[in-house]
């Protein structure tokens, strides 16, 4: 061995250079020779890729017409799906119907357990689906690492990639296949923040509480409220990704290089989209779909038996008000811990749950009933309690899965758990001292 | 039964012609590194079984990356029948640049020399004969969105491991360094170790003259 | 003259001379074809700045500043070609010890 590094040290004085970086250089030279002698460029033609990019990658478009692109993207996911959404809400109670009244167990397993739950789990397929489909087409045009290339430099500042992008802005979607997207991220670290933060991203599943509570207690500014939730989960987020990044050892350092090819445009095959689209929604239903239905399940057999006591009663008001000594500092009652409680097993489920526990039925009357229990501040609050808490079930194992380690998953349920208390106590505090 | 391995920079296709392959469903993916899973299909041709195993989107084989560190692995480690290199006809001094790596690994390699639609219409006329002379491999051009020269890639990947004697192809590097590559696997052979017999022996000597860690590490066990 | 390919501005070209750098960063960026010899043009900046395009061998490729920053190449005199600069010898390239491969 000794010899060999001899025999490496003579060569590198000879030629002055190490061979590390000497056999690539002749390895391309090589390969330039074959392909000069294989290749003829009959012409010189404007791509369709040099015309694109130029308007992409424009210096001062580039980003407007990104986000332009983004904001399509979800505008189509969820404008188009809503009609199906409505269809399906409809089908299913009437499915639900046929039981009657429900005033047996069975009954009520049938009308509430299952039609409910399953009502509510499917509905969110739509979104989810054309939400993947616009975003195969977009990769599959070749578009993404521009993407990448444009939103490198603010992601490197905030102590993540390029790449990186991606997989957040899906987060808003669904975590679970964002998660699943951070693969693309080579760096170990980079993803694991990419990851850690994912949570953040205020997924498609928060928003019918944001509707809910926005829509009871804020009127005509229930838009703002809804998107400043968004914003704050973007915002913490980021801190959150430049805190771990200088405090964790384990995450130290810059992120990976960016070193990115951009491969020409190409027009994406109907086929192509179809399977990716396909394939991810199968993840999603066969993870997310199976557990939040088994979640509703819990929720309505937790929520309903002793048969015939009292709300208050139930194993979910048991459990309700045992969390309650918590929660009571941030203004929460029983009922919103229960809410959150079954939050954890799928977060759409919070709306629903307030309708069981109140006792009534539909958008309109759970709202009025939430405003009864609660107050705006409290109520903003508690959507922000929504956004951080922790991730839902299936978040939670699809990080398990992704990372190999309970440690890191635990990590992740834990500092949620902390700064959605740290925030929601925040507002609070910061509302009484304004409004007292 | 044999194995054949698929390989090639990202964004070249892999996946649409392991899919043509395989008749599997999998993502095909303009992201480089959709995914460092292991995707294996089975294909019949002519009578033969296949096993085909998607390897990594790579540019290089140096190992320092999760993905060239199972492509390279699996390659020197599971010595596969075939090795397909996929190459993009459009890119193809890049693409060369690992097709050239794995010649040093001495694999069976067949190129596929796909998006051939791409660089025609990029103005560029590629000569898959004149390749596969100076590589001295064959050479199948496709354009896998079509499914165009599958049926002629299936043919000689089952030529390619059907065939008994294989030509050794090697590149020289130059007077100094062929010089020291030889000093070099003379200093191996005489070890006379059976561990190091398993690979090949041009391959660990310029390894070895790279300073290459893991093949380092490797060597010192037996040297 | 020999700049870094960082300063470069978009639409100026550079023949790369070295690389140098970490030694991770530099395997990688020398894998994707930037070696002695390769001549690098500046397509374009991104928006905010960073990270920058670059055409090379057919393609284009990107890297951030401080990855290019690596990169020492030599520019290409605009009025008159830099008298003795070409021609360095870059070795046999094409088959110098062992054989060609060849049907």
């Amino acid at each position: 061995m000794e010899e060999i590094r001899r025999i490496r040290e003579e060569l590198s004085k000879k030629l002055g250079e190490d061979l590390e970086v000497l056999l690539p250089a002749r390895r391309y030279e090589i390969a330039g020779e074959i392909s000069r002698r294989c290749v003829r460029r009959r012409e010189e033609r404007l791509t369709l890729t040099d015309v694109l990019d130029h308007v992409f990658l424009h210096r001062a478009l580039g980003i407007p017409i990104f986000l332009a692109l983004m904001y399509a993207v979800f505008q189509f996911a969820y404008s188009v799906s809503e009609p199906f959404m409505v269809m399906l809400e409809a089908a299913f109670g009437w499915l639900a119907s046929l039981a009657g009244e429900a005033e047996t167990p069975l009954a009520s397993l049938w009308a509430d357990g299952i039609c409910g739950g399953l009502g509510f789990v499917l509905v969110f397929i739509f979104p989810i689906f054309f939400l993947f489909f616009a975003l195969a087409i977009l990769e599959d045009s070749g578009y993404l690492p521009r993407a990448a290339f444009v939103m490198d430099r603010l992601m490197y500042r905030l102590g993540l990639h390029g790449r990186s992008f991606i997989p957040l802005l899906l987060g808003f979607g669904c975590n679970l296949p964002a998660i699943m997207a951070t693969r693309v991220i080579d760096d170990e670290r980079d993803r694991l923040i990419t990851i850690l933060v994912n949570p953040l991203m205020s997924c498609s599943a928060r928003l019918p509480v944001y509707v809910l509570l926005a829509g009871a207690f804020f009127g005509a500014y229930a838009g703002a409220a809804i998107f400043s939730m968004y914003v704050l989960g973007i915002a913490l987020a980021v801190l959150m990704a430049l805190l771990f990044r200088k405090t964790i050892p384990q995450l130290r350092g810059k992120p990976a290089p960016f070193i990115l090819e951009l491969p020409p445009y190409l027009r994406p095959t109907l086929r192509s989209v179809l399977l990716k689209t396909w394939q991810r929604g199968v993840v999603f239903l066969k993870k997310a779909a199976t557990i939040l239905f088994a979640g509703a399940l819990a929720l309505w057999a937790l929520s309903s038996f002793p048969w015939g006591a009292p709300l208050e009663a139930t194993y979910a008001g048991t459990l309700g008000h045992a969390l309650e000594p918590l929660l009571r500092p941030l203004g929460f009652d029983w009922m919103a811990a229960v809410a959150l409680f079954f939050g954890f097993l799928a977060k759409e489920i919070v709306v629903e749950t307030f309708g069981i526990l109140y006792g009534v039925a539909g958008e309109e009357e759970i709202q009025a009933a939430v405003a009864a229990h609660m107050t705006p501040v409290t109520a903003f609050a508690f959507m922000a309690f929504t956004l951080i808490y922790l991730p839902c079930l299936a978040t939670f194992g699809i990080i398990r899965a992704e990372t190999g380690s309970w440690k890191w998953t635990l990590f992740a349920v834990a500092y949620e758990l902390a700064l959605a208390y740290a925030v929601a106590a925040t507002i609070v505090a910061f509302g009484s001292i304004v409004w007292g | 039964m044999i194995r054949v391995a698929l390989i090639g920079n990202p964004n070249v296709g892999k996946t649409v012609i392991f899919n043509h392959l395989t008749g599997a469903r999998q993502y095909v993916g303009n992201w480089p590194g959709v995914t460092v899973e292991k995707k294996v299909g089975r294909c019949t041709h002519r009578g033969v079984e296949m096993e085909v195993v998607d390897l990594p989107g790579v540019y290089s084989l140096t190992a320092r990356s999760p993905d060239e560190l199972i492509a390279r692995d699996y390659i020197v480690e599971e010595k596969p029948d075939v090795v397909v290199d996929i190459v993009d006809a459009s890119n193809l001094e890049r693409n060369l640049y690992l097709t050239l790596l794995l010649l040093e690994l001495e694999a069976n390699v067949v190129v596929a020399l796909n998006m051939m639609d791409v660089a025609a219409s990029e103005g560029y006329e590629v000569d898959a004969g004149m390749l596969s002379k100076l590589l001295g491999v064959p050479v199948v051009p496709c354009v896998a969105t079509r499914g165009e020269g599958i049926e002629a890639l299936k043919d000689a990947i089952v030529d390619a491991a059907t065939r008994k004697e294989r030509r050794r192809v090697t590149f020289g590097f130059g007077d100094e360094i062929e010089d020291a590559i030889k000093r070099v696997e003379a200093v191996l052979s005489r070890s006379g170790s059976e561990g190091l017999s398993r690979y090949p022996l041009r391959w660990l000597a310029i390894k070895l003259l790279e300073g290459d860690e893991r093949v380092e590490a490797l060597v010192s066990k037996f040297v | 003259m020999e700049r870094r390919l960082s300063e470069l501005r978009p639409g100026e070209r550079g023949v790369v001379v070295r690389v140098v750098g970490e030694r991770r960063l530099r395997r990688r960026i020398l894998d994707m074809g930037i070696v002695s010899g390769t001549e690098v043009e500046v397509v374009r900046v991104a928006p905010l700045g960073d990270p920058v395009e670059f055409r090379l061998k057919g393609y284009e490729l990107s890297l951030r500043r401080d990855e290019a920053e690596n990169v020492i190449v030599r520019i290409h005199a605009g009025e008159g070609e830099a008298s003795g600069s070409g021609g360095e010898d870059k070795g046999e390239g094409f088959g110098g010890g062992g054989s060609e491969g060849g049907s």
